[in-house]
């Protein structure tokens, strides 16, 4: 229980991490660009960006409610997401926002159609992993890419349950890192 | 070119508020809001560009008007952003407005890995919560 709740605390520093990262890697790319006034807009961004991650409520029950069954179902449908995403876009070519669209909207129907409520949670990583198979085909060209990435994200997914709770955009991070991960690992493989 | 950061702005404020508005109001949760909406505004604008033949073409450096929709579907993700978060629209308005935002500015970082849209979203609702709470800190000093 007490590793799982540093990974838990990992998982929340990673994505804090990010985000700030994120904000930073903006900062210096207006900056090598001398667009200085976006380098102030975006410092001021990630000012109230601190301000947001510090005053965001967590708390931490994943580690008391965990649950194998839970922990696998909500594996599987991030890969399925994530695989479904990337088939639709890759053989029908509609563009990732509509693949990821699909595969979402099917998913807000799991409640429904197992008439249980705790299905939600699963729809919600399903669409997780329609992000993760949002990559652009000539960055990721591969299924084994998409089903090990998918698979990271849902452990990041797991893990971060508590953390940035209601915060939108959070399952898109979770697929961003997941991505990112991967692809540094294959660069220095 | 003023008329495409309206573009943009608007597509994120839209994006934010009506996924706020159709899963809360209407009651059909935040993944359905958000990928339903995201259809429907990618499908108006592929229409958009078949219509007026403007597929690919660059309405600036490296915009198109399909980029709207990606616009579009980040701000949809600042919208489904909880009222543990925001309690009224004006969270959800300011969220979108950042997404339009870092798009305008910086629309190559990360780009085509997939939740790069999410990222967007999340910075947005997180500045905006951190705006929020620095007005109402500031009004609540000067009281």
């Amino acid at each position: 229980m007490k590793i799982l709740k540093k990974i838990e605390e990992f998982t929340f520093f990673l994505i804090t991490l990010f985000f700030i990262t994120y904000i930073g890697f903006l900062i210096y790319e207006q900056y090598v660009l001398e667009e200085y006034y976006k380098v102030f807009s975006f410092s001021l961004i990630l000012a109230l960006l601190i301000i947001g991650i510090f005053t965001n409520n967590r708390k931490i029950t994943f580690c008391e409610e965990l649950n194998l069954k839970r922990f696998i179902i909500i594996i599987l449908s991030t890969v399925t997401g994530a695989v479904l995403t990337y088939t639709i876009n890759a053989q029908f070519g509609i563009g990732v926002v509509i693949s990821a669209g699909i595969v979402g909207f099917f998913a807000s129907y799991l409640p429904k159609v197992f008439n249980d409520e705790s299905c939600n949670e699963y729809a919600v990583a399903a669409y997780c992993g329609a992000f993760v198979g949002m990559s652009s085909l000539y960055i990721t060209q591969s299924y084994s890419f998409m089903i090990i990435a998918s698979l990271l994200a849902s452990l990041i997914f797991a893990f971060s349950k508590d953390s940035y709770i209601g915060v939108g955009g959070k399952l898109g991070t979770i697929a961003l890192i997941s991505n990112f991960i991967l692809l540094i690992i294959l660069k220095y493989l | 070119m003023i008329y495409i950061a309206l573009l943009t702005l608007t597509a994120g404020v839209l994006g934010s508020v009506l996924t706020h508005y159709v899963a809360d109001h209407l009651k059909q949760g935040v993944v359905r809001a958000s990928a339903i909406l995201s259809i429907f505004f990618a499908i108006i604008i592929m229409i958009i560009e078949k219509v007026f033949t403007l597929e690919g073409v660059l309405l600036s450096d490296s915009f198109t008007l399909s980029s709207l929709s990606l616009v579009f579907m980040s701000g949809t993700f600042a919208g489904m952003a909880g009222s543990k978060v925001f309690n009224d629209y004006t969270g959800y308005l300011i969220s979108g407005l950042f997404v339009g935002l870092i798009f305008l500015s910086a629309p190559s970082v990360f780009a085509g890995l997939g939740g790069g849209l999410g990222t967007i979203g999340a910075l947005g609702v997180l500045a905006s919560a951190g705006l929020l709470i620095l007005v109402r800190v500031v009004l609540k000093l000067s009281k």
